[in-house]
């Protein structure tokens, strides 16, 4: 998986920051709503059967038209990763101090509060989403423009929704598997909802009228690298662990990604009563049963 | 972010609660959550106790080898394939399963930094209604002060007088499903063939043990 953010100069297509004026604004919105249309059929035509069971076999589900391309872009993003991503963030982790990464991390956590807000209104939970404008207001002042957070242990947690998470709640299907240039897996669904979580974030509104409100026109650049160096850095050594544990790193990050994503879709409930029944393989041999034997010497143990 | 929490629970606790027991004789009179909640204490006093690496990976394989369903495990991991198997490639598959389980327990005991801290707490046990056998367990692991505990789902069952565990969800998601993923998607990519799974798991047994 490779974490780069966003190029928000050409987000599918839509070339907006910096070329935008207040007169084109709303014609790239509308050709937003028409991308947003267009997803929303295909993921239609696409469908795959998305209920929300998160059981063992939904990762049957998966719909994976695109395996070829995806593999090859799995590929190129590993390759990617280990020639920038990775040493940047393995030199962010030695350079730069602990207390220093863990205000980054709220601080950038901070800053997408309006979208995880928005997302939770849109999902109906209005206590979710109280809790975010709460945390706003403690995380901004007490908490230092929202490198210290205060709220979570007075009782503010952050309850992250992103917009693919409210498409799934609204019935949405998740439509083909996609591992997407730079940022890793995602699915049709998903893609539209990073789209539209664009659009939700401050930050856009204040790239389009006011480029230089971090001080110059390169200082937005900079944040977004930091950011998803700030990402990679959360993930070190945890990849390549998946990765050399993998028989198939490509099969095996495409189920960990659908099944976190139905669990974050669900906010972690699942029903008892929707796990199928244990799978019976009583017809076949039983003689292999391995609770039976002595357990075993690993191989590299002297 | 989506990746944050899921990929270090997942890479970390994994080989840690696939892999807890009790003996057999002294479960006849548990519940589910009784039963977990000592799988649970005996995990936490191996993480709190044990400081060798090596040592701490080899107590869980006796555990996991013993408290787990291997063989169903096994077999549900291969999916649609699982029937496909004769006598010979079955004694195969079970035996490099073994291995494989293995080193990945101590490829992952050897990159987790334990707290000594760890405690697991059962938050609510049921079985299904339509399955008065099968029971799921949730819990949560405190693994260190100021984090975040672990979410994990035991779903298990009791046969003959004794409790195993079938999978477990930590953290969102099922370990189980997860191996299954990858097993299918090799036998698949391979037109079916199972051999091009044992040889995967050859390969990969042997890479752990290359320097």
């Amino acid at each position: 998986m490779i974490i780069i953010r966003y190029n928000h100069d050409n987000l599918y297509g839509l070339s907006i920051r910096n070329h935008m004026t207040m007169q084109s604004f709303p014609v790239s919105l509308l050709r937003l709503a028409a991308l947003l249309l267009i997803f929303f059929q295909l993921a239609g035509c696409a469908a795959t059967s998305d209920k929300l069971t998160n059981t063992p076999d939904d990762f049957d589900r998966i719909h994976d038209p695109l395996e070829t391309l995806n593999r090859q872009m799995l590929l190129f993003n590993t390759d990617i990763d280990k020639i920038t991503t990775k040493p940047l963030a393995e030199a962010y982790d030695l350079f730069v101090p602990e207390f220093l990464q863990i205000g980054l991390g709220n601080f950038f956590l901070f800053m997408k509060t309006p979208v995880h807000i928005a997302n939770n209104l849109l999902q109906g939970k209005v206590d979710h989403a109280a809790s975010g404008v709460a945390r706003i207001l403690l995380n901004a002042t007490l908490g230092i423009g929202g490198l210290i957070d205060v709220a979570t242990p007075i009782g503010y947690p952050a309850y992250q929704e992103d917009f693919g998470q409210t498409l799934a709640v609204w019935g949405v299907p998740a439509g083909p598997y996609l591992i997407l240039p730079f940022l890793g897996p995602s699915n049709l669904r998903d893609t539209t909802g990073r789209a539209v979580d664009y659009s939700f974030n401050p930050q856009t509104y204040l790239l389009y009228f006011h480029p230089n409100y971090l001080g110059s026109e390169g200082a937005p650049r900079l944040y977004s690298i930091v950011e998803g160096i700030d990402q990679r850095h959360n993930f070190l050594g945890q990849i390549e662990l998946v990765e050399r544990g993998s028989l198939d790193f490509y099969a095996s990050l495409r189920n960990l990604y659908h099944q976190n994503r139905l669990t974050q879709i669900r906010d972690g409930i699942i029903d008892p009563e929707s796990l199928p029944d244990l799978p019976d393989f009583s017809d076949l041999d039983t003689d292999n049963d391995l609770s039976k034997q002595t357990p075993p010497q690993s191989p590299s143990t002297p | 972010m989506i990746y944050r929490c899921f990929f270090s629970l997942f890479v970390l606790i994994t080989p840690l609660l696939i892999s807890v027991t009790s003996p057999a004789s002294a479960q006849d009179d548990l519940t589910p959550k009784a039963y977990v909640q000592n799988l649970g204490d005996a995990l936490t006093t191996i993480f709190n106790t044990e400081t060798s690496p090596k040592h701490r990976a080899e107590r869980f394989q006796k555990v996991f080898f013993a408290a787990t369903d291997v063989q169903r495990f096994g077999l549900f991991a291969l999916g649609r394939y699982a029937r496909r198997l004769n006598r010979e490639q079955k004694q195969v598959y079970f035996s490099l399963l073994r291995d494989f389980l293995t080193e990945i327990y101590i490829a992952r005991f050897s990159n987790y930094t334990f707290s000594g801290q760890e405690r697991l707490e059962i938050l609510s046990s049921r079985f299904k209604t339509n399955k008065k056998n099968e029971f799921i367990v949730s819990s949560r692991l405190f693994h260190s002060l100021g984090k975040k505990p672990i979410p994990i789902i035991w779903w298990g069952f009791r046969d003959d007088n004794r409790w195993r565990i079938f999978d477990l969800q930590i953290a969102g998601i099922w370990l189980a499903q997860e191996q299954r993923s990858q097993f299918s998607a090799i036998i698949a990519r391979n037109g079916g063939n199972v051999d091009a799974l044992l040889d995967h798991l050859r390969d990969k047994i042997n890479s752990f043990n290359e320097p």
